[in-house]
């Protein structure tokens, strides 16, 4: 048919189609009299009026027909080097298995073939490789054979021996195995796994999947070296390259997240006792049907794993005899160190749990019995690793009794407030009775609440815009008026005192941030920032100690002689120790780095400091200082809490902490914002330049200890890590970010956006770095950074390995930076200036108030930066022109629903201005006190 | 997915919109990456194993233009040129792989009789999506917009008011259009070529 009659077919068809019966009949008639075969076609046509055609219906058959095309080929019916494929029997994520004919031996055998394009990369096939032949020559009962290793067009390949069975995951699939059978596969699991740990073989991945039972009952480890070859995720270690690949993520997540160990779920490296959890957490499953860790989201399983207990496998309904139980929990206990050190040993733990310990429910001093074991070396051996496990399991127990000892006991919780607020400070007053605390309901400045048994519901004092600092033995109250919000619990405002009850503080001294009463009320040590560096002054004027970071929660001992704070390596990041300074500004460092610290004081006998600390980043847990040196965690919580304050009969002032931050990005083209933060804990670092890349850090416990920095589109695309730290700048080509590692000396780490390999810059004598960024060209890099003994500059850090080199003077406090250099900085004498690189004379800086803070966003002429008002809700972003002062409105950020914000507490605007981020910080608080038995 | 893909493709149709360009050659070249981008997409998607296992090839056709275009600033017509290529990626990638999945599984491809053929919509997808491309391209020779409609309603999802937008005709046309195309793609498909 020819367009015109077919244009004609269409028209008659359409006005055909709008008539029915008669009339319809009466049209076509008219319309086709001279024309029969278009009226034969017409009609034709109108016959499937109503019959839509499947494929034009729904897209059921298109989907079927996507899901095969999506799919590699059945390879069945082709030869692989010399294999004929024969079937295929099994398909999974990975790739495929085969029956195979060898065509030289004349065998049958199993063809795994993994899909090509999990395993691109030439040096991973070739450790893959490596792996798989060393563990399939192992040439153990318990581990499958491999024959032959290759590679087809681009896909690996494993050549095995042929089982007849299935997988443990399909017998999992008809629900629990009976206990015995279930130990007994575990050992033959267990010891398959000794052999290949023995040889320093590592399976990573161990789990119903790759478990086979043979027909006739025997275990078989599947896929050694494998997980290696294939796991291209998030819980790499960070020292290996994120493909550009990864950046868009398609399968950025792969992987068997429920039987993962919390070391690979930290991108920790895995050892032979991430196994040993594995076959824990497979152990668990096969007992009582269901999986150890298994939740909604691949990001929850992975914090399951990292922070909960499974629940007791009794719980199930089963009765798993207590013996037993007690095995599966060492598996699965966090820390690599204390589970099971050798699978032998767990093997040999759940060997000793057959005959009668199982009927009575009791695991027994097991006796060895002389049938399974060969010879008397063996016997020796294995009657010390029976001593061993028990003293291991025990120790569990005797661990935690003795943690007793230490740790508090607490009781009678009880809570205080009952409506969320954004807690700053708390204190017991004099009677013990009546709490004083300073809150806000929304945004970061507070106001002074108390709180009696006679009054449960929080009274205001009176005294608003005020922050709470401590109570004297007297009565007598510390606090900050007008005081400006710089971090977390942090303020710095005008240091005044007011008695319990009064509500006109007198104002003492302006610009400090901290201060605790002396035990008789006499006297005040405070923390007070001077020429940007932090100072602990006791009394007020005879300096202690100065720090480059920041100082915080001073708190002096009851006798009056020694003061412990936090010290925390950088502004403003809560990480840190714990400092014991004495009246003669002898210090001590108390403790280990912490990911975060807030809230502090001292036990009445002075045996101990409490304190709230997150050991790995996550939530905030009391912890135990000792004041000679040494801390531990002393009460696990789920979630953060922070200790106020102690009362000398022992109760505990507490609040819950509950801060949720979230990197808000609003686009120009529209005006709805995007929340893009990760896990709960993402601290923005930097848009790139066009605006389509957000640069961030996630900060909770799983991304571990240093934190992770991490990128994401601002489309809201899935997130890529790059490696640990804490994220800083992109490059002027986004090709690559820049991230500083503070535990131990300050490290910059240049981390590639597509393939490459990570790089430290030389940072040689800088003690401290605050901050860096890239220079407008991409050639260098600038440091706001310290050496020992000096304060704070700018130093430009090369990209050959040259030493760091200031280029501007010390002292005074960076305000805002840019991509040439240019700082502004408030001086020594508290003038704000603009340095620019190279001249050197500052120049003076018109209309910076005190609450400005600066973005990275300057005006092309370098006159002009961006700032917003810190504390302000919503925050608005303003250009400030440095040489005239003159203010000119850009945007107004904030979330529409402010209930519970504190803060925006960080701004960034990409160069073409076509993104900004705001960090928004949200907390809900309660207060609440513990009695704790001693 | 690479970035570059991504870039690649906002530059195209940026440039798609500028005078003095080599149009052919700029679709041409849109169709191959998204092509690429399409199929590594429906790959990945695959091998990641979703729980529910199943792929729609529209929906995948927007999560693309997610993650490829996104919210950038690009023009409503430019945009409409990235689905005019998705959608024929999208055909070409499911005939293309009907073709060798269907010859496969006939050892050389010259026979095609199955006991599926002439039940309509209970056929195997591979009949079902080459048959509907031979009627598509007997279509086009007749009238070439009103296949561009099915292509992009079947292939990309697209409501009629997008197509309207991307053909730049009429809403009513599109549903004119996409009225008679059923009729006629269900008498094709049902009784094989006629005339």
């Amino acid at each position: 048919m020819n367009p015109d009659r077919f244009a004609r077919l269409k028209e008659l068809l359409l006005r055909a189609a709008d008539l029915s019966g008669k009339e319809r009949r009466v049209f076509i008639d008219d319309a086709c009299k001279d024309d029969p075969l278009l009226r034969r076609e017409v009609e034709a046509v109108l016959a499937y009026e109503k019959d839509t055609h499947s494929i034009l219906r729904d897209d059921s058959l298109l989907r079927r027909a996507l899901h095969t095309a999506a799919k590699p080929l059945d390879l069945t019916g082709q030869e692989i080097s010399h294999y004929q494929i024969l079937a295929l029997i099994g398909e999974g994520g990975m790739g495929q298995v085969y029956r195979a004919r060898d065509t030289r031996l004349g065998r049958d055998v199993a063809l795994k073939v993994i899909s090509p394009t999990l395993s691109a990369d030439a040096e991973r096939i070739r450790r893959f490789e490596q792996e798989a032949r060393a563990a399939g020559s192992l040439n153990h009962p318990n581990i499958v054979a491999i024959h032959d290793i290759g590679v087809h067009e681009n896909a690996p390949f494993v050549v095995m021996e042929l089982l007849e069975g299935e997988s443990l995951r399909q017998r999992l699939s008809q629900g629990p195995v009976p206990i015995r059978k279930a130990i007994d596969y575990a050992v033959q699991a267990a010891r398959g796994l000794a052999a290949a740990h023995e040889k320093g073989i590592v399976h990573r991945d161990i789990k119903p999947e790759n478990l086979f039972v043979t027909k006739d009952g025997r275990v078989k480890i599947l896929d050694f070296g494998v997980a290696k070859l294939t796991r291209t995720d998030i819980v790499e270690t960070p020292d290996e390259t994120t493909s550009a690949d990864s950046l868009t993520g398609t399968g950025v997540i792969i992987g068997t997240s429920g039987y993962m160990s919390p070391e690979q779920a930290q991108g920790r490296p895995a050892d032979h006792r991430s196994d040993i959890f594995a076959l824990g957490a497979t152990l668990y499953e096969m007992l009582t049907g269901k999986r150890t860790f298994q939740k909604g989201s691949f990001i929850e399983t992975l914090h399951a794993i990292v922070n909960e207990d499974p629940p007791l496998m009794s719980a199930s309904g089963r009765e798993i005899p207590s013996g037993l139980e007690a095995i599966v929990r060492h598996c699965l206990e966090k820390s690599p160190q204390e589970r099971f050190q050798s699978a032998s040993d767990f093997s040999f733990a759940l060997e000793s749990l057959s005959g009668s310990s199982l009927r009575s429910g009791e695991m027994i001093a097991p006796a060895p019995r002389g049938r399974k074991i060969p010879h008397m070396r063996l016997l020796v051996g294995a009657s010390l690793v029976v001593v061993v496990i028990a003293a291991a399991i025990a120790g569990v127990m005797i661990g935690s009794r003795t943690a007793d000892r230490n740790a508090p006991d607490l009781r009678d919780f009880c809570s205080l407030t009952y409506q969320p607020l954004i807690i700053s400070n708390a204190r017991y007053a004099p009677d013990g009775r009546t709490v004083v605390f300073s809150a806000a309901r929304q945004g970061s400045i507070p106001e002074i609440y108390t709180i009696a048994p006679e009054y449960p519901e929080p009274r205001p004092a009176g005294m608003t815009q005020t922050h709470l600092l401590s109570v004297s033995s007297n009565g007598e109250l510390a606090v900050l008026t007008n005081p400006e919000w710089m971090f977390q619990r942090v303020y710095e405002g005008t240091l005044s005192v007011v008695p319990l009850g009064g509500t006109a503080p007198r104002p003492l001294i302006e610009k400090v941030r901290d201060a605790d009463w002396s035990p008789d009320g006499s006297q005040m040590a405070i923390i007070r920032s001077v020429e940007g560096v932090d100072q602990l002054e006791f009394p007020i004027g005879s300096v202690l100690y100065k720090a480059s970071g920041y100082l915080s929660d001073l708190r002096i001992s009851p006798k009056g002689d020694r003061i412990a704070c936090f010290i925390h390596p950088a502004r403003w990041d809560d990480r840190g120790a714990v400092l014991l300074v004495d009246r003669a500004g002898k210090h001590k460092i108390l403790t280990e780095e912490y990911a975060g610290l807030e809230g502090l004081a001292w036990s009445p006998d002075e045996k101990r400091i409490l304190f709230s600390g997150s050991p790995t980043g996550g939530s905030y847990q009391i912890c135990v200082a000792d004041p000679t040196g040494g801390a531990a965690v002393a009460l696990h919580t789920p979630e953060s809490v922070v200790l106020y304050d102690m009362r000398p009969d022992g109760q505990w002032l507490l609040a819950t902490y509950d801060a949720g931050y979230r990197i808000d990005v609003y686009t120009s083209r529209d005006e709805v914002d995007q929340d893009l933060s990760w896990l709960g804990q993402s601290e923005p670092a930097c848009l790139s330049a066009d605006g389509r890349l957000l640069l961030f850090t996630e900060e909770t416990a799983v991304t571990g200890f240093n934190y992770a920095v991490c990128v994401r589109r601002t489309d809201g695309s899935p997130v890529v890590r790059l490696g640990e730290g804490k994220g800083q700048d992109l490059s002027p080509h986004q090709s690559q970010a820049v991230a500083l590692i503070w535990a131990g000396p300050p490290k910059v780490v240049i981390y590639p956006l597509g393939p490459g390999e990570s790089k430290a810059l030389n940072t040689d004598g800088l003690t401290t770095i605050q901050h860096v960024w890239w220079s407008s060209d991409g050639a260098h890099l600038f440091a706001l950074a310290s050496e020992s003994g000096h304060s704070l500059r700018i130093y430009k850090l090369g990209l050959s390995p040259d030493r760091p080199q200031a280029i501007t003077p010390e002292g005074g406090v960076v305000l805002a930076e840019s991509a040439d250099g240019s700082v502004v900085v408030r001086d020594i004498a508290g003038n704000v200036v603009l340095i620019r690189p190279g001249e050197a004379t500052p120049l003076a800086v018109m209309g910076w108030r005190a609450t400005d803070s600066g973005t990275r966003h300057w005006s092309r002429d370098g006159e002009s930066v961006l700032v917003w008002e810190r504390g302000q809700l919503p925050a608005s972003v303003e250009w400030l022109n440095l040489r005239t002062g003159k203010r000119t409105p850009f945007r107004v950020i904030g979330p529409r629903d402010l209930t519970g914000v504190m803060s925006v507490a960080k701004v960034m605007v990409s160069d073409d201005e076509s993104a900004i981020a705001g960090w928004v910080w949200k907390r809900r608080d309660f207060l609440f006190t513990a009695d704790c038995e001693r | 997915m690479t970035g570059s893909g991504r870039d690649e493709i906002s530059r195209i149709l940026v440039d798609l919109n500028r005078e003095n360009v080599d149009r052919i050659a700029l679709a041409n070249r849109l169709f191959e990456v998204v092509y690429g981008e399409l199929r590594r997409l429906a790959g990945g998607l695959m091998r990641s194993e979703r729980p529910d296992h199943t792929l729609q090839p529209t929906a995948l056709v927007n999560e693309m233009y997610l993650r490829l275009v996104g919210d950038s600033e690009i023009e409503w017509e430019n945009r409409s040129h990235f689905f005019g290529a998705a959608a024929a990626a999208m055909r070409r990638i499911l005939v293309e792989h009907a073709r060798q999945h269907d010859a496969a599984k006939r050892g050389g491809g010259w026979t095609r009789v199955t006991l599926d053929d002439g039940i309509p919509g209970t056929g195997s997808p591979d009949i079902e999506v080459l048959d509907l491309d031979r009627a598509l391209t007997r279509l086009a020779e007749m009238d070439e917009r009103m296949e561009r409609v099915v292509e992009l309603r079947v292939f990309a999802g697209m409501e009629m008011k997008e197509i309207a937008h991307v053909l730049g005709v009429s809403e009513r046309t599109v549903y004119d259009d996409w009225r008679i195309a059923k009729m006629w793609l269900a008498r094709e498909l049902s009784e094989g070529q006629p005339l």
